[in-house]
């Protein structure tokens, strides 16, 4: 199988709003996609559409070769899923919770389970409602990984969290990301950054750009123009370039396609030769802002 | 099997306090019945005002337990951890009936058995009842309790929508109460058609959640059965169905009972120890000779429609409603009552009047008659139970007490006064009028103790209501029978020039 998730033209509305907007996506085996965006761009109704808690209002989508109206029961053997917002059984203590999930997974590993609880440093006879935030969103990802899942679903599991819990949350995630395929929505763009391959930008419920994170760096790039004196502006830029600002000989924009030998060419044609040019690698924090801020422009 | 197992287990442990509750007070419920049946009360106390509330709060704590368990997985919404993990739904909804069979049925059976002996019955021989009254319990109460735990995710939801079903019953009521004809045949046609289709919703609802969590498919559901009940409600054709139900005589056809206004003038009112005039609608009280009753059958009036005119043109129609007459061979007295509008009433009251009365009839023959004779302490009657002789409200008329296995069994009965083994001083001699009995019974057997208490009341004219007098002592005999239906009809009774005022049923306390 190469494309745990798939989706084709995927829609969804709720009466009038639309949350999805035609969305294909691909996420490959093996992989950690990153799907980001800002709030109400459409990436927790994707997941749930994904895991069969919504229905699609047209379009397709296919989690682990099996049409997402059909992921239920025994497919969810192979899902992990968590969820920043999932209502758990507070009542139990975790490791009730744990004992009752176990006969479910036939693949459940008493060791992992045991490993993973030692390395979140649960409290096994507390209570799931007395435990803070973070330690919730342990207690799920150690009951969602204890059996090993195939694909790993994470929707928004390092919001509003401190550093620390992040970090250990990721870890434990990357530990059993080599034998899963993981999907992760996230704000958290410094943290994905650290660790996705693969990253998908949404908004407004359509898919801006999905590519690997490597290709994504290369490609943006911060540039910098220092002229002799100040350049002629022109009326267009190449498509490409988004937020072109010039202040008295410096222009400043960001080059979405960087390529080495075509974007100082492009610089040359637009305006003359530069007595320096600077291109920056940027963060994926910085390239999100930019479409962002592009998107909203264009509206 | 298993994860049906875990999955009850797991319910247990969250719920074992409502299980302790509903079963303790399924158990003190059970004692205080068979308490009961050895030393009644008659006196009222908070205790015993405690006591009755038992049997509303049995029922009421077995659907909490049932919305709850459901709720524990709950169907509503789409943040429930349980929905991503591998639960098949068949799974889910096995482990809620498991819990409800083991925690709801299992228990109330056991008890039932146990009552059942407890009154003298042998358990095994009414097995297939008893599972019959699981199976209403089943229909009647849980399916609708489950419903209302799909449907909802907290007790605060099920309370709301409680009020709200309260508020919806209050307006079919008062709906009820306003369509023309329906009071007397709305439990026949409408009511079983309004069963099946709320039973018929509830049974959808459930498995749609379990299956589907289609929440608001679900309440639309619901709401659309509650439409439909107030639809067929409405646009049920009452009349005709009480026509068709109650034919015309057919040529040669004798009815079951024949009813003649009796124009023997009515005494004059009483002025002193009258509460004078009630509010709302008078009550006219027309007396009637009877005849017409075949030897071994009982004339029942079911209901009775009526046309009052006045000389002046003024005329008033009345829609049917159900009487409950019963008119035996030997009998030729008795009486019609109706109520008539109060604006209409008191324009015409003082008028000479014609009545154009229809009388829907029903004819029953008494079979399987059976010879009784009471004795000293109980005595078993076969076909009705475990009975004894019991004072009537604790004064010295008397009665037949029964317990009766399941239900209360369709009987007719009769007693001759002078075959009493009761003595009586020679000044104080009872009517030796024959006394008859009338007892419906009930068609179904619904509810917590499968034993039901009958009380076997030989009704007679000429008693003395100052001071009635005991009929029934040890050895005393007296005869049941079995009425069996049989033809519906509807007759016409015409009564020309009477006032209504003379025949207005006034309460007096002397």
């Amino acid at each position: 199988m190469n494309a745990p998730i798939r989706t084709e033209q995927l829609t969804k509305k709720f009466l009038r709003v639309e949350a999805l907007n035609g969305l294909d996506l691909e996420v490959l085996d093996g992989s950690i996609y990153a799907l980001v965006g800002p709030n109400g761009a459409g990436k927790t109704t994707a997941i749930k559409i994904l895991m069969n808690i919504f229905r699609p209002t047209s379009g397709k989508a296919e989690v682990l070769g099996t049409p997402s109206k059909k992921v239920a029961g025994n497919l969810f053997c192979s899902i992990g899923y968590v969820s920043e917002n999932q209502r758990l059984p507070d009542w139990m203590r975790v490791d009730a919770f744990l004992a009752y999930l176990r006969p479910f997974y036939p693949t459940w590993d008493r060791d992992l389970e045991n490993d993973l609880v030692r390395r979140f440093d649960l409290p096994r006879d507390r209570k799931l409602k007395q435990l803070s935030r973070g330690m919730r969103m342990k207690a799920a990802l150690a009951s969602a990984l204890a059996f090993r899942p195939k694909l790993i679903v994470l929707d928004e599991p390092l919001g509003g969290l401190d550093p620390l819990v992040r970090d250990e949350l990721i870890e434990g995630l990357l530990d059993r990301a080599a034998e899963a395929t993981v999907f992760i929505s996230s704000h958290d763009l410094a943290e994905i950054e650290s660790f996705a391959s693969h990253v998908g930008y949404l908004e407004q419920g359509r898919l801006v750009f999905s590519e690997q994170m490597g290709s994504l760096a290369a490609r943006f790039r911060e540039v910098e123009l220092t002229f002799e004196m100040a350049p002629t502006l022109p009326g267009r830029y190449p498509e490409s370039w988004l937020h072109v600002s010039a202040s008295a000989a410096v222009v400043r924009f960001i080059e979405s396609r960087f390529d080495e030998a075509r974007t100082p060419s492009d610089i040359t044609q637009v305006f003359g030769a530069a007595r320096n040019a600077a291109f920056t690698p940027m963060s994926l924090r910085s390239i999100f802002l930019a479409m962002a801020k592009t998107r909203r422009a264009s509206l | 099997m298993n994860l049906i197992l875990h999955i009850f287990r797991k319910d247990l442990r969250h719920h074992w306090i409502e299980v302790f509750v509903s079963l303790a007070l399924l158990i003190a419920y059970s004692w205080h019945v068979v308490h009961e049946w050895s030393s009644p009360s008659l006196e009222f106390s908070l205790f015993s005002g405690l006591w009755d509330a038992i049997p509303a709060l049995v029922p009421a704590t077995w659907c909490f337990l049932i919305i709850r368990a459901i709720q524990d997985e709950s169907l509503v919404g789409d943040r429930q951890f349980w929905v991503t993990r591998p639960y098949e739904w068949t799974t889910l909804l096995s482990a809620k009936a498991l819990f409800g069979v083991t925690f709801i049925n299992l228990p109330l059976f056991v008890i039932d058995l146990v009552l059942l002996a407890k009154a003298g019955f042998s358990p095994t021989h009414y097995l297939l009842g008893l599972l019959w009254m699981q199976l209403m319990l089943v229909i009647i109460m849980i399916v609708p309790a489950a419903a209302a735990g799909t449907v909802t995710s907290t007790v605060v939801q099920v309370l709301l929508s409680a009020v709200g079903l309260v508020f919806y019953l209050i307006g079919v009521a008062a709906l009820t109460s306003e369509i023309p004809n329906a009071e007397m045949s709305e439990g026949a046609v409408a009511g079983v058609a309004d069963l099946i289709i709320v039973i018929g919703a509830c049974i959808a609802v459930v498995f749609l959640q379990f299956a589907r969590r289609k929440t608001w498919m679900s309440r639309a559901l619901i709401l659309g059965a509650g439409a439909a009940v107030i639809l067929v409600l409405v646009a049920t054709p009452y009349g005709i169905l009480i026509a068709h139900a109650y034919p015309a005589l057919a040529v040669g056809q004798q009815p079951a009972v024949t009813l003649t206004f009796d124009h023997t003038p009515p005494a004059p009112h009483k002025k002193s120890g009258s509460f004078g005039e009630l509010p709302g609608n008078p009550i006219i009280v027309l007396p009637v000779d009877v005849s017409g009753v075949a030897e071994g059958h009982v004339g029942v009036l079911a209901g009775l429609n009526l046309t009052i005119e006045a000389p002046d043109g003024q005329h008033w129609t009345s829609s049917w409603h159900s009487a409950d007459g019963h008119f035996w061979p030997d009998e030729n007295r008795s009486s019609l009552e109706f109520s008539v509008d109060r604006k209409f009433f008191d324009r015409v009251k003082t008028l000479p009047v014609k009545i154009h009365m229809t009388l829907a009839q029903e004819d029953f023959t008494e079979t399987d008659t059976l010879q009784v004779k009471t004795a000293s302490g109980k005595f078993a009657v076969a076909g009705v139970g475990i009975c004894w002789i019991a004072p009537q409200g604790g004064g010295p008329a008397d009665m037949i007490a029964c317990h009766s296995p399941l239900k209360t069994p369709f009987l007719t009965g009769r007693m001759n006064p002078s075959d009493s083994t009761c003595t009586y001083d020679e000044d104080e001699l009872p009517p030796q009028a024959t006394r008859h009995l009338w007892q419906r019974g009930s068609d179904s057997q619904v509810g917590i103790v499968p034993v039901d208490d009958d009380n076997l009341m030989f009704a007679g004219s000429g008693d003395n209501p100052r001071k009635p007098l005991p009929y029934l002592c040890p050895g005393t005999p007296f005869t049941i029978s079995t009425p069996k239906e049989g033809a519906h009809s509807r007759t016409e009774l015409e009564i020309d020039g009477i006032v209504l005022s003379d025949y207005q049923w006034q309460p007096s306390f002397d």
